[in-house]
């Protein structure tokens, strides 16, 4: 029957098969994407800074070491909830030590260091942290310590703190630590520093370094970092802690200019782009087929009133339409589905119209009212059937439109903050100025992503083209 | 002196089931002032014919061979260039079926009748002369010079592209089912002015037909076609008369007629397919006096000095 | 005996655009009475223009006409509805000009066969099954299961035909409209259709509307000839006498104009028609034929409109040049 044999014909042209097999990658990947993350993805991770804080910003993607001569520092997070070491004190005092432990072996220091600790309860007196550096050379440097905070005024004990935002101290910035760095290099590598100083060079090369001649050259070797935490009291508790050493690279992907792992943002594009690409052409071609039919098959106030309001879509300009909607309810992504829809339909419905209005007046369509058949039947098995070829590969055509014309809408800004897509990561990209500075892998990777998908459909369409020319299909 | 000298002409195209044999070792003359009625179903190759003798289809799409000679002149060693510029119109011009919708719909009536002498360096006074006297000649009214094809009736225009293809004096007019797309009435008229030209003018013609009556008004001699062969051959009168093959014969009696009593027949079956044809005679799986030979291909027998025929029954004498 | 189908005084007018504000009234059909006996054929013939089609559309209420009365039955159709017409639609069917369009290209020729049964709700799936095999033997398409599982496009011209006239009859109708139905095939296989109607027209006591522009395939194949020009019906006759001795000069220099493979006229040029016929926006008064007509009489043609009248027994014509027998 004709649908195996247009299945096996398409799948004979190169186009078709290629088509086939790069929208089963998308399907795939989709599915995946859809499976593993979360719905509120947007809203919870991508667009909340504090998820990608310990993250390196515009950091390259990991594999562009191979091609770099030097080796570049890797991102390391280091993560500890039980304590390396229990010291207990006199009387019921005890302090918890954590030890992170790295053997760091790149050519320049990391970008960043930060430590965070969440989830600690007390009893009576608040515990006191200490952060302490150990380096290969046997050298130590006591970076920070602090007190946490005590009770408030008419808060009874347990007194929790940082369950609900954990406490984070970027090390590599903060005021203690640059000035514990410059007692550091003043006493134990004899250097002439002061603070101020170190506050702008940073203190990291210091820290991971050992003085020559042209500044700093990196310690390699094993370093430990411990946290000390004193704790008076039996039932005093500590959750977790963690350690991160920046890196200048990071994952498959690279991050952008707020931390944010591009992989993921990228994956999570798939899905969208599907979505977006089917329900528009899906809709589309449903609401344009079924107005073309009306107005062809009915005729008269009918086929006037849907073919003026076609016009009258056609020539609206969509862009100011859009900005104005974006304005009104708030820039969501089924408003710009919405808008696709109301904006292509009318260039189906013209050319659907004309087709219906030949093949009534086809003799079969006279022969089927001889028979009796009801206006229905007519549309149903005589002339949508003639137009479904048509409108595959029109729903197939749309389909890339539909994701070109959301990308588009994205890099002006009108995208929907709460779902990301390739539009969107590759406008934040431009807005931050990422071409200018050469973050390349955060504008080519979702511009290429917007060109894969839609050539995937128009080499679906293409592959489609002889199969569906009903000049092809009589010779066979 | 024969214009035209057609020998072993054939035309095959290819196609993706295999090469279609439209025209398959045709060979035939038209003499001078002698108009030859091609007849034939739909399928046999009659049109396909009249592109093989105008080059109308590219080289890479179909194969020609054999040998054409108009006025002596061999074209089928011309190149396409030289067939272009020099045969086509000039000596050889065509009217096609449906020809009066090849009219240009913006261009004035008379600018595209003299269009073609402008084109081969007539100068304008002249061509517009031509133009005007063959207007008057193809039965048209003066006025029709500066009109457009819109304002033209059906009949009125296969007129006017009727001059067209005279306007350069054409040693040959092929004209492939000229009246096919016109109503009885309006066909009369043009089949008159066309009888009036060959009187008049003595132009040689071909004239391409599905319908052996409309051909006998004005044929002096006919080619039967079948599956891309001539299958009989001779003067309108012995044809008409003594049809000797029995596709012929048939094509004849299956004509209905509005002056005569006989109940017209019908050729039982489907012309055959160009592709693969039926080995041996072709007409043979429709034939009614099929016999043992015709598994083979029958050979062109002279029936007389005017006459021959592609059959086996003329082996022995009836 | 009673006619299946008469016509009695019918006219469709169409509006036509005609510049920007301009409508005017095409009447294809301008007051057309005819009656069409059980199980006779009647041929119309006419040129393209004439309104041949429309009249034949008319008369299966594809159109409703702008005037006058459709009876099929003796039972007044002509403003019936759509819903209502059920029954008509069982009785009165059509075989179209057009071998090619007129078969749904998407559809099997067994599903082409078999929508009138079911748009009819006629059978079960075998018993429809079994009409429709019967159907294509009976126009000779076997081996009918090959045929029944072909696509038109695998198939002849003449097949094709074959499918329409197998579709036509499947509800067993009692009145068949055939409008040039062998114009498109070839000559030599257009009376192998003609023949295979005829055939049916008989097994079936079919009453047939042949519609042509082909005198001499009507002559043939039908009882009684009418000739239409410009919407009117000009003469009606046996065929045999239509043809043998035409009275109206349209039909004269229609049969005139038609070519016989006959050596003798050769080279000899037929008196034709002047012109063309004009558009039927700007029919002629009176006569409509008098432009164009050489017997015109000036002061009668062209002022008094000649209404159909009997002139021989079973003759009618509509000309001036026949007195009314009845009158006299």
């Amino acid at each position: 029957m004709i649908g195996r044999g247009v299945l096996r014909d398409f799948l004979k042209t190169g186009s078709g098969r290629m088509g086939s097999l790069f929208l089963g990658t998308l399907l795939l990947v989709s599915v995946y994407v859809a499976a593993t993350y979360p719905l509120d993805f947007g809203t919870r991770s991508w667009r909340n800074p504090a998820v990608w804080a310990d993250y390196p910003k515009s950091a390259p993607p990991a594999w562009t070491n191979v091609f770099s001569g030097s080796r570049e520092a890797e991102q390391q997070v280091l993560r500890l909830s039980q304590p390396t070491q229990v010291l207990t004190g006199g009387g019921s005092g005890r302090t918890l030590a954590y030890e992170f432990g790295t053997n760091f072996q790149s050519d320049v220091p990391p970008t960043f260091m930060s430590f965070t600790l969440s989830g600690v309860t007390f009893q009576d007196r608040s515990p006191v942290v200490t952060v302490t550096l150990l380096r290969p050379d046997q050298t130590q440097v006591l970076l920070y310590s602090f007190v946490v905070r005590g009770p408030a005024a008419g808060e009874r004990a347990p007194f929790n703190r940082y369950y609900e935002t954990p406490l984070r101290v970027e090390l590599s910035s903060d005021q203690t630590a640059i000035s514990s760095t410059a007692d550091f290099a003043r006493s134990t590598l004899g250097l002439d520093v002061d603070a101020s100083a170190l506050a702008r060079t940073g203190i990291l090369n210091v820290l991971f370094g050992t003085p020559d001649y042209q500044g700093f050259k990196v310690l390699k070797g094993a370093y430990a970092t411990r946290v000390a935490v004193q704790l008076s009291d039996p039932a005093d508790q500590v959750g977790s802690l963690s350690l991160v050493l920046g890196g200048s690279t990071f994952g498959l992907m690279g991050t952008d200019s707020l931390g944010r792992d591009l992989a993921i943002g990228l994956l999570f594009g798939f899905p969208v782009a599907l979505l977006i690409a089917l329900v528009t052409s899906t809709l589309t071609t449903l609401v344009g087929a079924l107005a073309g039919i009306l107005s062809g098959y009915a005729g008269g106030k009918t086929d006037t009133l849907i073919q003026r309001v076609s016009d009258v879509l056609n020539n609206i300009p969509l862009l100011p339409i859009l900005i104005f909607l974006a304005f009104l309810f708030g820039q969501k992504l089924w408003v710009v589905i919405l808008v696709l829809i109301v904006f292509s339909w009318p260039g189906l419905t013209v050319i659907i119209r004309s087709m219906v209005l030949q093949i009534k007046s086809e003799q079969f369509v006279e022969a089927a009212r001889v028979i009796g058949a009801p206006r229905m039947q007519i549309v149903l098995r005589h002339i949508l059937p003639q137009t479904a070829p048509y409108l595959l590969a029109q729903m197939i055509f749309l389909a890339p439109a539909a994701i070109l014309a959301e990308a588009a809408l994205s890099f002006l800004g009108l995208g929907d903050p709460s779902i990301p897509t390739w539009g969107q990561i590759l406008d934040s990209g431009f807005r931050s100025g990422a071409v200018y500075v050469g973050f390349w892998w955060w504008i080519l990777p979702p511009g290429l992503l917007i060109v894969f998908t839609a050539m995937t459909f128009i080499l679906i369409s293409l592959g489609l083209e002889p199969v569906v020319n009903p000049k092809f299909r009589r010779t066979r | 002196m024969a214009i035209l000298e057609v020998d072993s002409l054939r035309l095959y195209y290819s196609t993706e089931r295999g090469p279609v044999r439209a025209v398959d070792d045709v060979s035939f003359t038209i003499g001078e002032g002698e108009a030859l009625g091609v007849v034939g179903e739909s399928g046999c190759g009659k049109t396909s014919l009249a592109s093989a003798l105008m080059r109308l289809l590219p080289r890479n799409l179909a194969s020609y061979s054999g040998s054409v000679k108009l006025d002596g002149e061999e074209l089928m060693r011309l190149s396409d260039e030289e067939f272009r510029s020099r045969v086509r119109w000039k000596k050889m011009a065509m009217v096609f079926q449906g020809a009066m919708n090849s009219l240009n719909p913006v261009l004035r009536v008379g600018f595209q009748v003299a269009e073609p002498l402008i084109a081969s360096g007539g100068s304008g006074e002249e061509a517009k002369r031509t133009a005007r006297e063959l207007l008057h000649q193809v039965g048209l009214p003066p006025e029709v010079y500066g009109r457009f094809p819109n304002e033209l009736s059906g009949g009125m225009k296969q007129r006017a592209v009727i001059a067209m293809s005279l306007v350069l004096s054409p040693a040959l007019l092929i004209l492939d089912e000229p009246t096919s797309a016109l109503d009885v009435s309006v066909q009369a008229q043009v089949m008159n002015l066309l009888k009036r030209l060959k009187r008049e003018r003595k132009i040689s013609a071909l004239f391409i037909t599905h319908d052996i009556a409309l051909a006998s008004d004005i044929c002096d001699r006919f080619a039967v076609l079948y599956s891309g062969q001539i299958v009989e051959l001779g003067d309108a009168d012995d044809i008409l008369i003594h049809p000797k093959h029995p596709y012929t014969q048939k094509l004849l009696s299956s004509t209905p007629r509005l002056r005569s009593e006989s109940e017209p027949e019908f050729i039982p079956g489907v012309p055959p397919d160009l592709v693969n044809p039926p080995s041996g005679c072709r007409f043979r799986p429709r034939c009614p006096y099929a016999f043992e030979p015709c598994t083979r291909d029958p050979p062109i027998y002279s029936l007389s000095a005017s006459q021959a025929s592609r059959c086996w029954l003329h082996q022995s004498p009836p | 005996m009673s006619p299946v189908i008469a016509l009695e005084n019918v006219s469709m007018h169409f509006p036509v655009r005609a510049g920007f504000f301009r409508t005017l009234r095409a009447k294809a059909v301008d007051g057309v009475t005819l009656e069409i006996s059980k199980g006779e054929t009647l041929a119309l013939v006419g040129e393209s223009g004439s309104g041949k089609t429309t009249l034949g559309r008319l008369s299966l209420r594809i159109l409703a006409p702008t005037s006058g009365k459709i009876l099929f039955n003796g039972r007044d159709i002509s403003k019936s509805k759509e819903g209502e017409l059920g029954w008509f639609r069982t009785k009165a069917q059509a075989i179209f000009q057009d071998p090619f369009s007129s078969l749904d290209p998407f559809m099997s020729i067994f599903s082409i066969v078999e929508e009138p049964l079911k748009v009819h709700h006629q059978g079960d799936s075998s018993e429809r099954r079994e009409r429709v095999l019967r159907a294509l033997r009976e126009v000779r398409l076997s081996p009918e299961e090959d045929f029944a599982s072909k696509y038109p496009h695998m198939l002849s011209g003449g097949q094709r035909q074959r499918v329409n006239i197998a579709r036509a009859l499947m509800l067993r109708p009692e009145y068949v409209v055939a409008d040039e139905p062998v114009s498109m095939i070839d000559v030599s296989t257009r009376m192998e259709i003609l023949q295979l109607l005829k055939e049916l027209q008989r097994s079936h006591g079919l009453t047939i509307f042949y519609i042509t522009h082909d005198i001499a395939t009507a002559r043939h194949f039908a009882d009684r000839v009418a000739v239409m020009y410009l919407g009117r019906i000009v003469e009606i006759g046996p065929s045999e006498e239509v043809v043998k001795e035409p009275l109206h000069p349209y039909t004269i220099a229609l049969i005139e104009a038609v070519p016989e493979p006959d050596p003798s006229n050769r080279l000899r040029e037929r008196s034709s028609l002047p012109g063309e016929q004009p558009s039927p926006t700007s029919i002629p008064v009176a006569c409509r034929f008098h432009p164009r007509c050489r017997f015109f009489m000036p002061g009668k043609c062209d002022v008094i409109d000649p209404p159909l009248i009997e002139v021989k027994k079973g003759r009618y014509v509509a000309c001036h040049l026949y007195p009314d027998s009845k009158a006299r």
